[in-house]
């Protein structure tokens, strides 16, 4: 059998086999590619990269700065909220690497804030400023390294940097803090990571 | 769309018989929803208004009790803000109040009968002074008096009084270096 007629197949049994899954995809996907139109279309400084699969939530990207959604991302509700961004000033930089799967997340950036890509995002807040409505605050770098989970209601302020394959405890505060790759924080303020043992599988996989 | 909000903000607040007085200046760029009996009174020059993202669209300001009384002095810029009073919030002047939420009051007890807590007033007023800057998500419970100058990071719980000028984070709320 062909490399095609097998990915056909592997296709096929999935669909038959959970055909509503199917439908859902297939509507979050025409959704998303809604969404990445219109901002095409009415905005310059906002690219958003098909596929965009838009299961739930409200898309609401705001602000002079420039945001780059990278393919294959997955945009749900957590909370009564989608994806929020909103960008502080014309220099500012929202890059979301592929296949991250962000529900609730709001991130609002003066500076640059960079996800790789496989985060998996609840309904938290990334704000790389300390106060948002005061103009004169500075703003300092996020980067969130590849296959995070952020879970729900945690805070990650600007100066964070989050290594590879963390996750982030609810109802933590990252506030300028590193957190090494592959281990559990929680707290607010983070305290005492602990290494999650057998993530080095982890490294290099495709991500789900 | 300022004009016409502070407009019929104006129109509900006398239908609605809400004793609220707002200074000169005030700017709605989003609604301020306000209910029960006691009594508003906020300063000159403040804004109202919502971060994008945030928990509440709106600023909302109850008040539990006849009695109760919210002061907001001026400048004050409320992003969000949620405040239920039951004896007396003050807030100074030049604050900044970013999606947070102040209450000065337990509403109800420990006791499994869930009936109104027991406080003495004196301790549960909630005192904001001058040029206060409280981050995103933040809460400040009962008896909380924030010094002036006092900078409440994102995210924090504070349920004790900070001296003016420090900076606290987390939850419960501990003083932090810068």
């Amino acid at each position: 059998m062909s490399a095609l007629a097998r990915v056909a197949r592997k296709f096929w049994d999935r669909a038959t086999s959970n055909p509503a899954a199917l439908l859902g995809a297939v509507i979050a996907l025409v959704r998303g590619t809604g969404v990445a139109l219109y901002y095409r279309l009415t905005t310059r400084n906002v690219r958003i990269s098909l596929p965009l699969y838009h299961f739930g939530g409200s898309i609401r990207i705001s602000g002079p700065g420039r945001v780059r959604l990278a393919p294959n991302c997955l945009v749900d509700r957590s909370a009564h909220r989608g994806l929020t961004i909103a960008t502080l000033d014309p220099g500012a930089l929202v890059e979301i690497g592929p296949r991250c799967r962000l529900a609730g997340a709001t991130i609002r950036c003066r500076g640059h804030v960079r996800l790789e890509r496989n985060v998996m995002s609840g309904y938290s807040l990334i704000q790389d400023v300390e106060w948002v409505s005061d103009p004169l605050c500075s703003a300092q770098p996020i980067a969130i390294g590849e296959h995070v989970w952020i879970t729900r209601q945690v805070i990650v302020l600007g100066g964070s940097r989050i290594g590879d394959g963390a996750v982030i405890g609810a109802a933590s505060v990252c506030r300028a803090d590193q957190v090494p790759a592959r281990t559990l924080v929680t707290g607010s303020p983070i305290l005492r990571p602990v290494p999650l043992g057998g993530l080095a599988a982890f490294a290099g996989r495709q991500g789900s | 769309m300022e004009f016409l909000r502070a407009i019929a903000f104006r129109l509900v607040s006398r239908l609605l018989g809400r004793r609220v007085t707002l200074g000169r200046g005030v700017r709605l760029r989003s609604w301020l929803e306000l209910d029960g009996p006691g009594s508003v009174r906020i300063g000159d020059h403040c804004i109202v208004g919502s971060l994008p993202g945030s928990r509440r669209e709106h600023v909302t300001l109850y008040t539990n009790d006849p009695a109760a009384s919210i002061v907001i002095g001026s400048n004050v810029r409320m992003y969000g803000l949620r405040v239920s009073c039951k004896y007396g919030i003050t807030i100074g002047d030049n604050c900044v109040l970013e999606d947070a939420a102040i209450a000065d009051t337990d509403f109800h007890s420990i006791d499994p009968s869930r009936t109104d807590a027991v406080e003495k007033p004196e301790e549960c007023r909630v005192t904001i002074g001058n040029d206060v800057r409280v981050g995103a998500w933040a809460v400040i419970g009962k008896g909380v008096s924030l010094g002036d100058g006092a900078r409440v990071i994102a995210g924090s719980v504070v349920r004790k009084s900070i001296a003016p000028g420090t900076t606290v984070m987390g939850n419960p709320a501990r003083v932090v270096v810068a």
